[in-house]
């Protein structure tokens, strides 16, 4: 049941998007493909 | 610790200055990532890619360490508080990773800035990295635009500790 209290959807929304993102940043850096690697 | 309305006043058009500054100065960063990636001119790619360093440095760097600050002097000095909204939250949270990012790639960007002051960049070079700045410089122009967003809309929501303080203070409140 939705109450006044219970947290936003758009929360939820910005939340998976925020998990998403950092992943995605994580495995670029890690996979050497980041800016870090200076890849040619 | 809520602040006086002059001093609340003052603070917030610090904060608006630092954040939207922040905000331009990634637009332009991100123009001449996009102008140093393209250009066919030689002196134009040296000087988009020098121009990034400095950017960077004086700008940038500067903008994006006091709009958080600010922010933070902002969300505890006032009502609204830095845990009790989701979105004074998110957008501090989004902020800060933000810096994180930043500074964590202040390295690449002078490493291109010492290439193309030492040698000509040929076409091609350094390709990954150039790509990865204007990927990076647009994505740091929409998670801004999406912070700034957030500062004027002010989505509704609570955080379990904003109702919990609310409720506490509505009890002192009452007789």
């Amino acid at each position: 049941m939705k109450t006044e209290e219970s947290t936003p959807r758009w929360v939820y929304v910005f939340g998976i998007i925020a998990v998403v993102l950092v992943l995605l940043f994580v495995v670029l850096h890690l996979t050497g493909h980041g800016l870090g690697g200076h890849a040619s | 610790m809520t602040m006086t309305p002059r001093l609340r006043k003052f603070a917030l058009t610090a904060h608006v200055t630092f954040s939207v500054g922040w905000l331009g100065a990634v637009a332009g960063f991100l123009a001449l990532a996009i102008a140093g990636l393209t250009s066919q001119d030689v002196q134009i790619v040296r000087a988009a890619y020098l121009g990034m360093e400095l950017t960077a440095w004086f700008v940038i760097v500067p903008l994006s360490l006091a709009s958080p600050l600010t922010g933070l002097v902002m969300s505890l000095g006032t009502t609204w508080g830095l845990f009790r909204h989701y979105w004074v939250l998110v957008k501090f949270l989004m902020t800060i990773f933000a810096t994180i990012v930043l500074l964590l790639h202040l390295q690449p960007i002078g490493h291109l800035a010492r290439v193309v002051a030492e040698t000509t960049l040929i076409r091609g070079e350094l390709g990954g990295l150039r790509i990865q700045l204007v990927a990076n410089a647009g994505a740091a122009v929409l998670a801004l635009l999406v912070a700034t967003t957030l500062s004027v809309y002010k989505p509704r929501g609570m955080t379990p500790y904003g109702w919990r303080k609310h409720h506490e203070e509505r009890t002192v409140s009452e007789p």
